[in-house]
């Protein structure tokens, strides 16, 4: 349906686009123009059509009414990688185009072209190492390198930055300015308002399927930002924190842990009431302690003490009888069964709560469902509606009631925002100080430095699998902690 | 009460697309065969159908599971032979020593040691794939190589009869008219569904099935409910082998169960179970099972060479999941 633009100084035109998932109108009539040469930031609540939009301008849907025109060719790096884990990079790279020679794969020259694109993003990753061995941002980094090795004039990235650190999310946004430089166009979808006044040229702002607000970056404050895209006087994001006295007794204990070499030695105490922070750079560890810790990976030494007592927590099971639970970082690949309901996966962890003698009691699922729909504020049809209709920030809160069912002491949120719009986000945050002033402790594992100091009081900041200190008060601060994470003090 | 009727709506929207096939084809059947729906012929059906259908009902778990056994035609004519040889030679002395009759001790001991080693078999297979974390389609192609040679082993490769006039009246049982293994897979499937449906264990099932580590990392002891999931088709094994060696009189160590694994895993798939797991269900099985037997059994009377029922099977499996994708994906 793309049609090529005049030469009407616009790298893309979109007119009067309207999509419908069966009776849900997600895109009302959408008017936009890219020009040339700019970055522009598509920013908007879950549900607000972003995505939706995106995938419309790439082709991967197809829409209604309303005509796209574009002037070459588009690429979109999706949220979701399109890599196949099993190949190597530089096939993954090639998939469907690889360069050959009378017949025959060429692959030096493929691996050459790799790695030269690989280069370019200063992406340490060798290209015939398989893409299962890669980490998430490293991922990224490959998907990335295909948008170099197949120049287009359009790029769409669909939160790229929410696996990255902070380093890599530079290296990124260098990339993307001398793409823009270079003559290209980019639409850059994200939910981290900071990152748009760093970034992008012009912002474009999406409510209910709806452009609400386009144009220039400078003209809006990141505040200004999330009202729009919220509709209404947003209070602040993060709720006020919880001074924790110094005489609160010790909740979790955590004795000398290690899980061969990607944790090491680690120790610290968590009090009731305290929401702890865990934070470092990609590849630190933070993850790897959690699941540590839960009994997911094997522990080689060291005690977990839980109000005194010691456990032996050998998997989730055990942690759940410990009163530990985890929202794992992975929201769709650990934490929900994205194809069964709403309600089935809110009593997922704790059925047996819900059953006499193994059978189990519908109508107190049921009940039990609706309540946390509307003490969360769930969006959701109804309890039956299957967990992939939900938005993201829909499905943590599905996540959250999940593992909560289990009635845990200690509550580990890893990445709890990740995928979120600005909406959830605040809501997701009240939930983890409401469980800390209920007799609970929490600790909040995220690499959004600004989460870390917004909702907590003292944090840990992991290097290269150790602790590599503690701050707390007003020595919690971002660049203190960018400090601990890279090892310059 | 309105919890009930949706829950009614619900259960009624699921029966849809496997017995509505069921339905059209014993429509066609009745009007193409004058034969066909008698009552001797549908008893005929049943039990034909109940030997590899008992089977195919464990099967259902270990697939929704996101597993596979293919070990249990071989463990079926495995179980058979043991039971036979157990009544052959235990016979005599146990029935002096409980002061039972020759006979009832022939039957308590056919079941029990059918029972036995079938749930012997699967317990190896449950081992294997569980500790040994070798894949199913691996483990139990081993073991189907194993049992089946075991058992013409055991037997030298030759057919074992037992008389014993007990097993033989248990053999033409009837309850109610509908011959006894037909009871004993209609029992099954009510009390199978309900454990898949509304049991805890049976939620875990399906967790498992549909993705392994969203199930590990709620806290459901994966190993054990794995563990238990291949043990249900030994159970079914060994009622199903008894009930076929009371039926016979003898079982075969060569023929018994051949390609029963087939059937087995046909009868799920068709009827609308996901070959990746986290979807099935036991009546679904039943529609399956019934939509073969009818199949095989229209065959015969409008006189189709059997040569040929394999072609007429295999498309009916083929469009039946064609059938079930085009459902999904609309």
């Amino acid at each position: 349906m793309n049609e090529t633009a005049t030469a009407s100084g616009y790298a893309l035109e979109i007119n009067g686009v309207e999509k419908s998932y069966g009776n849900v109108r997600v895109l009302n009539g959408i008017d936009f123009s890219l020009q040339k040469n700019r970055i522009a930031g598509l920013v908007g609540g879950n549900g607000a059509g972003k995505s939706t939009l995106a995938k419309c301008i790439a082709g991967y849907l197809d829409f209604e009414k309303g005509s796209i025109r574009c002037d070459a060719s588009i690429v979109m790096i999706p949220q979701e990688f399109m890599l196949i884990p099993e190949m190597k990079v530089y096939e993954n790279l090639f998939l469907g185009s690889e360069i050959h020679k009378y017949g025959f794969a060429d692959k030096k020259e493929m691996i050459r072209q790799a790695s030269e694109a690989l280069d370019k993003l200063e992406a340490d990753i060798d290209p015939e190492a398989r893409v299962e061995n890669l980490g998430v941002a490293k991922r990224q980094m490959v998907e990335l390198a295909k948008s170099i090795i197949f120049p287009s004039s359009v790029l769409i990235m669909d939160e790229p930055t929410t696996v990255l650190d902070r380093d890599e999310t530079d290296v990124l946004f260098n990339l993307l300015k001398r793409y823009r430089d270079s003559g290209g166009s980019v639409i850059y979808i994200t939910h981290r308002l900071y990152e748009h006044a760093e970034l992008c040229d012009d912002i474009c702002v999406m409510r209910d399927g709806d452009i609400v607000f386009y144009g220039a970056a400078n003209t809006v404050t990141p505040h200004k930002v999330a009202q729009l895209m919220v509709g209404k006087n947003l209070d602040a994001l993060f709720p006020e924190k919880i001074q924790t006295t110094s005489d609160a007794p010790v909740l979790l204990e955590i004795d000398d842990i290690s899980s061969g070499e990607v944790i090491r030695n680690i120790s610290f105490k968590l009090k009731k009431g305290e929401i702890l922070g865990l934070t470092g750079l990609a590849g630190s560890g933070r993850t790897e302690l959690a699941e540590t810790i839960c009994g997911i990976r094997a522990k080689t030494s060291g005690s977990i003490i839980i109000d005194g007592e010691s456990h032996a927590i050998r998997s989730m099971y055990d942690a759940h009888k410990a009163g530990l639970s985890y929202l794992s970082e992975d929201r769709q690949g650990t934490a929900l069964l994205l194809d069964d309901s709403v309600e089935k996966n809110t009593v997922l962890s704790s059925l047996s709560q819900y059953s006499v003698h193994g059978i189990i009691n519908f109508i107190k699922c049921e009940t039990a469902a609706g309540q946390y729909v509307s003490d969360f504020n769930i969006a959701t049809r109804g309890i039956d509606s299957p967990v992939r209709t939900l938005s993201g920030g829909n499905q943590q809160k599905v996540a959250i009631a999940k593992e909560l069912n289990t009635g845990p002491r200690i509550f580990i949120f890893d990445e709890p925002t990740r995928g979120v719009d600005v909406g959830a986000r605040s809501e997701i945050y009240n939930v983890i100080h409401t469980l800390a002033s209920e007799d609970m402790a929490c600790i909040l594992i995220s690499s959004d430095l600004e989460e870390i100091t917004g909702n907590c009081s003292r944090a840990l900041v992991m290097r290269g699998g150790e602790l590599a200190g503690e701050l707390e008060g007003k020595l919690l601060k971002e660049d203190e902690i960018m400090y601990l994470a890279t090892g310059i003090k | 009460m309105q919890i009930v009727n949706k829950r009614i709506r619900k259960i009624a929207r699921r029966l849809n697309g496997p017995y509505l096939a069921l339905t059209a084809l014993l429509i066609v059947c009745t009007f193409t065969s004058e034969v066909f729906f008698t009552v001797p012929n549908l008893l005929n059906i049943t039990r034909q159908v109940s030997y590899s259908g008992i089977i195919a009902l464990g099967m259902t778990f270990v697939i929704v599971a996101g597993g596979i056994d293919l070990s249990v035609g071989s463990l079926f004519a495995l179980a058979g032979v043991s039971a036979a040889l157990a009544i052959q030679h235990w016979s005599l002395p146990l029935s002096v020593k409980l002061g039972l009759s020759l006979e009832i001790t022939g039957v308590i001991i056919g079941l029990l040691a059918a029972m036995l080693s079938a749930i012997a078999g699967t317990v190896a297979n449950a081992l294997i794939i569980v500790y040994g974390k070798l894949p199913p389609f691996i483990a139990t192609l081993g073991t189907l190589s194993i049992f089946r040679s075991l058992a013409l082993f055991s037997a030298a490769s030759g057919t074992l009869s037992v008389d014993n006039n007990a097993l033989k009246s248990i053999g033409t049982a009837q309850i109610f008219g509908i011959p006894l293994p037909a009871v004993v897979m209609l029992f099954l499937v009510v009390i199978f569904e309900f454990i898949l449906s509304a049991t805890v264990f049976g939620r875990h099932v399906c967790a498992l099935g549909s993705n392994e580590r969203v199930a590990r990392f709620a806290g459901i002891r994966v190993n054990a409910v794995k563990f238990i999931t291949y043990i249900l088709p030994g159970l079914c094994i060994g009622i199903s082998a008894f009930m076929f060696l009371t039926r016979l009189g003898s079982v075969s160590s060569s023929d018994a169960g051949m390609s029963y694994e087939l059937d087995a895993i046909a009868a799920v798939i068709i009827g609308g179970a996901s070959m990746s797991g986290g979807r099935g269900s036991l009546r679904g099985t039943l529609a399956g099972i019934l939509i073969l037997g009818v199949v095989s059994n229209i065959l015969d009377l409008w006189g189709v060479s059997a040569n040929l029922k394999g072609v007429v099977k295999g498309l009916v499996i083929i469009v039946s999941v064609l059938i079930q994708r085009k459902e999904k994906t609309s």
